[in-house]
């Protein structure tokens, strides 16, 4: 009961903190003229217009693009980081690369993966899954290496063995760690989706929200980065219900 | 009965830990094993418990090698004991879970558990909502919930403020009254040994080895945490500690 009242209270600051933004972005769209930045009354009619017709396409391929690479980066990372987390030896031998290839801006390989993969959905996959896949990674082995040995030592004097273990200590240990480093990535393999969507496609919010600037349909282009924005929020509020549902020991979750 | 005999143990790229080190506790009888920090009480509980393997002896529950995950050994640490991600309840079901016991039958000795040892309304509750030593009552609960033979305590209290050690020092001597099972405490207070210890054993020296052993006839008798049996108990293990340095003489 007090966690609900704590999320509907986290939920109605939010509400009022997105109202108070909306004056600074009139002031900001009365400075500039209201061509460059038009008024909140201007978009959201044009967001409203275009949702059913248009923007809900274009997310949802979006939607559909990260959702592959998302989970294309949970079902490698995560195992590959418990057994670098639990395997000293894989350990030393993974991280020089890992630690190598993470400060990559994954953005940079972008002409590779297009000549590799061509111009499909299979590429901009790719790229979303680049992203994500260090940051799970790191996230799952660094969760794994720090378990306590006394948790294992608990288990193994209550005749557990190691699927025992995987499932009662480290799946439960990890996950809290995970779920943090994919709310972060999530971000990072939005904003580069929107590039990568910018070439060889016709469909995704990056390419409307580009096709709108070329031809010069500011409402329209601010539409879309707002379809942008919703489905980030959405893309968030999915991973803390997740959260909240399987790291119900850790209480509310306030990012 | 337990039975370490000539147990000699160490970790590889060190010295020995441990040397030949003997003892035997019966069943209803709580044997507290006190020594200097770092001398290996902590490698002789993992021993007892089959955790381990000494490099030479034998550990042995009436007659029976004790192995990794011996049903029959029951174990409480001093910390991490407990899993934060799950529930009291869950957390004192595990042994039952991991060894397949029907969930009626997990839940009736759970309950029961739990209220022994003064839990009961609390099972839905994280170990994060607990003081630290509600938390200890719940990994004894755990450790009874297999009806061990032989509960080993690797400084259960230590890391507990006075009040609460002193509650569940109480505690646990009134669940060995109930079950009288074999017990190991392994501790460095010299007041826990003497009060918890129907017989104390003093480790010391590097490799560790039992130095002397004391019986405590005085232990269990009504008001003996207030008894001058306790008072002079306590000082012949403070002798016993200076006599062997582990204590200064000032």
């Amino acid at each position: 009961m007090n966690n609900k009242r704590y999320i509907m209270k986290w939920n109605l600051s939010g509400v009022v903190v997105v109202i108070a933004f909306i004056p600074v972005w009139w002031a900001a769209s009365l400075a500039s003229g209201g061509r460059i930045i038009p008024d909140p009354p201007t978009v959201l009619s044009r967001f409203v217009l275009l949702l059913p017709t248009v923007i809900w396409r274009h997310a949802l391929t979006s939607l559909a693009r990260i959702a592959a690479g998302l989970a294309l980066a949970l079902l490698t990372a995560v195992p590959a980081g418990l057994f670098a987390g639990r395997s000293r030896a894989l350990d030393r031998a993974v991280f020089p690369l890992a630690y190598l290839l993470y400060p990559v801006p994954k953005i940079a390989l972008l002409p590779v993966i297009m000549l590799l993969f061509g111009l499909t959905d299979t590429s901009k996959v790719i790229v979303v899954f680049l992203v994500l896949f260090f940051q799970l990674f790191l996230a799952a082995r660094d969760a794994v290496k720090g378990i306590p040995e006394q948790y294992l030592i608990s288990l193994r004097s209550l005749g557990a063995g190691r699927l025992q273990a995987a499932r009662y200590v480290i799946w439960p240990a990890l996950l809290p760690q995970v779920l943090s480093a994919l709310r972060v990535g999530a971000g990072t393999a939005l904003a580069v989706l929107f590039f990568a969507e910018t070439f060889g496609t016709r469909q995704g919010l990056g390419y409307f929200v580009m096709e709108s600037w070329m031809r010069l349909a500011y409402p329209d282009m601010y539409a879309g980065i707002l379809g942008l924005g919703l489905l980030g929020l959405a893309i968030f509020k999915s991973i803390d219900a997740v959260q909240r549902r399987a790291c119900r020991w850790q209480g509310p979750t306030r990012s | 009965m337990l039975e370490i005999r000539d147990v000699s143990a160490g970790y590889a790229g060190s010295r020995s830990v441990l040397d030949e080190v003997s003892l035997a506790i019966r069943p209803g009888r709580t044997q507290c094993v006190i020594g200097p920090s770092g001398c290996g009480k902590t490698t002789l509980v993992m021993i007892a418990a089959g955790l381990k393997k000494p490099d030479s002896g034998t550990v042995a529950l009436d007659g029976i090698p004790v192995t990794a995950g011996d049903r029959r050994v029951g174990l409480v640490l001093q910390q991490y004991g407990l899993f934060p991600w799950f529930t009291v309840k869950d957390n004192a079901a595990l042994g039952l879970r991991i060894r397949s016991t029907g969930r009626s039958e997990r839940e009736r000795i759970v309950r029961s558990e739990l209220a022994r040892v003064g839990l009961s309304g609390r099972e839905g509750d994280f170990p994060s909502a607990l003081s630290g030593g509600e938390q200890q009552r719940v990994a004894i609960a755990r450790a009874l919930a297999l009806s061990p033979d032989l509960l080993l305590m690797d400084e259960p209290f230590s890391a507990l403020d006075a009040i609460s050690r002193e509650s569940l020092q109480d505690l646990l001597i009134g669940l060995l009254d109930e079950k009288p099972i074999a017990a190991m405490v392994v501790t460095h207070s010299i007041e826990e040994a003497a009060f918890l210890g129907s017989s104390v054993s003093l480790l010391a020296g590097r490799p560790a080895r039992i130095v002397e052993r004391f019986d405590n006839p005085g232990q269990g008798k009504r008001g003996y945490r207030c008894s001058d049996e306790l008072f002079s108990f306590t000082n012949i293990l403070r002798d016993a500690m200076k006599k062997h340095r582990i204590l200064g003489n000032e």
